[in-house]
């Protein structure tokens, strides 16, 4: 039931929110006019319509990232401008021919270095590192490379390095890559933890040796 | 910014975020989740620089991918389910504007409503009355034609009239 408070017409109702913003066409401005003139009832909705704009004006929302959020665009501009550099090294091959020739060395150099830091121990203390020589491990060096995926928690982190058998050695680096640990190399070699990272593809999207 | 010059991005960012964070924030009602969407946005609008035509204007192209990436965030939200994107009002007995005047000038009440709309009225309102946008500009950045727009924020104005309306009876105005 309509209130007896004068003419209705539905077209001109549904321009009146913009007459109110104040940017209508002047044809339509004039017809929105001449229409307020000669009804109570669209002078009521404009009345209403300019106190529901102010108080939207008024709302107070939560505030902007500002420049904290500006600084996290920039490095995942960064990261995506390095990501599209190493997709284009890998197609003409660049990487792969440097990858393929370093990382047999890398890894016979963790390898070296493992040995020796056992042998040096042992020399030092007469004894040879057991798997429950926490200080000695924790000085072990990174053999492996890991990435997280972004939603994975750090309760998912730590089951997943646990059942690797792996540590944290340092990271991330900027690429959101971590360099791991084995936290007992006489316990667990480099490709039973590998294995078992890679197993866990929900939480490592990427596992390789250092 | 086209050329990939990152100090054009930070003078858009500055300029633009604070507008876009606001949109954003209205259509999901969630400050984190529209801080995330705000990051995708300005992302995709440094890789899309160089597509941007001119055939509208920058805070249309930009306010337009917002509304996309919005949508998105609320399909992954709910998967499943699908974006209410002009949801029916009842056509029942609603009040007049003149009995919601007095509820309508209470700040609290008014954003109470307005946070029951759906996510497409929210949205309409927020254009044309926060950022002053005319009704075809508005269409251009929904993606849906001008008659919708209008039909959107009249259903949308019945249904904060009824809400406002509901709080004056219940004694909270």
């Amino acid at each position: 039931m309509m209130a007896d408070n004068g003419k209705r017409d539905e077209n001109l109702d549904l321009l009146l929110p913009w007459y109110v913003n104040g940017t209508l066409e002047a044809g339509e401005r004039q017809a929105v006019e001449a229409y307020l003139e000669e009804s109570a009832h669209a002078r009521d909705e404009v009345e209403l319509l300019r106190q529901l704009r102010q108080q939207v004006k008024e709302q107070a929302f939560e505030n902007s990232p500002g420049e904290l959020g500006l600084q996290r665009l920039k490095r995942e501009i960064k990261q995506d401008a390095e990501q599209q550099k190493g997709s284009a090294d890998r197609m003409t091959g660049k990487v792969l021919t440097v990858a393929s020739f370093w990382r047999p060395l890398a890894v016979a150099a963790c390898l070296a270095i493992v040995v020796q830091a056992g042998v040096m121990v042992g020399m030092n203390t007469g004894m040879i590192p057991t798997g429950g020589d926490v200080t000695i491990a924790r000085k072990a060096p990174a053999v492996m490379q890991v990435t997280f995926a972004p939603d994975a928690t750090e309760q998912d982190i730590r089951e997943v390095l646990q059942s690797a058998g792996a540590s944290i050695a340092d990271g991330p680096t900027a690429l959101g890559i971590y360099n791991l640990r084995l936290v007992d190399p006489n316990a667990t070699t480099v490709e039973e933890a590998l294995a078992a990272l890679r197993a866990n593809d929900t939480v490592v999207t990427f596992a390789d040796r250092y | 910014m086209a050329n990939g010059d990152e100090s054009a991005m930070d003078e858009f960012y500055r300029l633009y975020e604070g507008r876009v964070f606001r949109f954003i924030r209205s259509k999901l009602n969630d400050s984190f989740d529209a801080s995330d969407v705000l990051n995708e946005v300005m992302f995709e609008v440094w890789r899309s620089a160089s597509r941007f035509e001119g055939r509208s204007s920058v805070s249309t192209w930009v306010l337009g991918i917002a509304h996309h990436k919005a949508i998105d965030r609320i399909r992954r939200r709910k998967p499943g389910e699908s974006v209410e994107l002009d949801p029916e009002i009842a056509e029942d007995e609603s009040p007049n504007a003149a009995e919601t005047l007095s509820a309508a000038q209470d700040a609290e009440q008014v954003r109470h409503c307005v946070d029951q709309l759906s996510e497409a009225h929210r949205s309409v309102v927020h254009l044309a009355f926060f950022e002053d946008l005319p009704y075809g500009q508005i269409a251009d950045i929904v993606g849906c034609p001008e008659g919708t727009v209008k039909t959107r924020m009249f259903h949308a104005k019945k249904a904060l009239m009824k809400c406002l309306a509901g709080l004056k009876e219940m004694g909270l105005s």
